[in-house]
């Protein structure tokens, strides 16, 4: 996935900086598909085939890409932001997918469509961490 | 991924990390990770220059351990990030409590005040 979306990616002439933000929060999205939208922890013998697909659309200055599912609905826009650690003492091991994604992007969207979650991610328009992003964690 | 490691006369130990720690590399090295660099009390550089991706599993391999230094009253740097790291160190403002270097003598000067030899 990460060498598919690369190719896409330079295809379309998006610089290298942005590139890397864009795999990484695709990563994180995908990460939370398959550890979230279907876990029940348990296997079932009877679980039908699950299709995620993975959708790039735009041009360098308007990227967007979506990952969609056939999971659980489930809108990341809903997940409370955690608050920055501050210490080290307070900082969590874990939940930092969603937060990276909200910093490293430029809007998220969310649509439940039929049975489908959709989730969008807006490339920004340089891959400077801004400070409105990281009130955003 | 790959790790490799060496402890220094002045009590450094330096882990050099390499390759991309995502999902599958992480995994890779976590388990010898938290082993070469929270079982004890130590001081530990981690060589970041050639992690080329930090996803979030990533990162939360380095804060655990930078975690169970501080528990421990050792300290846990980070040394060199690539820019792509560097983002998200940034966004999550992990470099704001752990701390991140660019000069090797200076990330060692963190670790063992009173200054030490140039490698």
């Amino acid at each position: 996935m990460s060498r598919w979306f690369r190719l896409v990616a330079a295809e379309i002439g998006l610089d290298a900086a942005r590139i890397d933000d864009l795999e990484l929060c695709l990563n994180e999205l995908l990460a939370n598909v398959l550890n979230y939208a279907y876990a029940d922890g348990r296997a079932d013998p009877a679980e039908k085939a699950r299709e995620i697909r993975i959708i790039a659309e735009g041009g360098v200055s308007d990227l967007r890409v979506s990952v969609e599912d056939d999971g659980r609905p489930f809108d990341p826009r809903a997940k409370p932001s955690p608050e920055p650690p501050g210490s080290l003492d307070r900082a969590g091991i874990g939940g930092w997918g969603l937060p990276i994604v909200r910093a490293l992007t430029k809007d998220l969207t969310y649509e439940r469509r039929g049975e489908r979650n959709r989730v969008t991610i807006h490339a920004q328009e340089s891959a400077t961490v801004t400070g409105a992003a990281l009130n955003n964690l | 991924m790959e790790l490799t490691y060496e402890d220094s006369a002045e009590g450094i130990r330096l882990i050099r990390l390499a390759g991309r720690m995502d999902v599958e590399g992480t995994h890779e090295i976590d388990l010898k990770f938290t082993s070469v660099a929270s079982c004890q009390k130590l001081l530990v550089l981690v060589d970041m220059s050639l992690v080329e991706f930090l996803s979030s599993l990533g990162l939360g391999t380095l804060v655990r351990s930078a975690k169970a230094q501080m528990s421990r009253t050792g300290m846990l740097v980070l040394y060199s990030p690539t820019p792509a790291v560097a983002r998200v160190l940034q966004a999550t403002q992990i470099d704001q409590i752990v701390p991140v270097y660019y000069d090797l003598g200076e990330a060692r000067r963190a670790l063992v005040p009173g200054g030490v030899p140039s490698v």
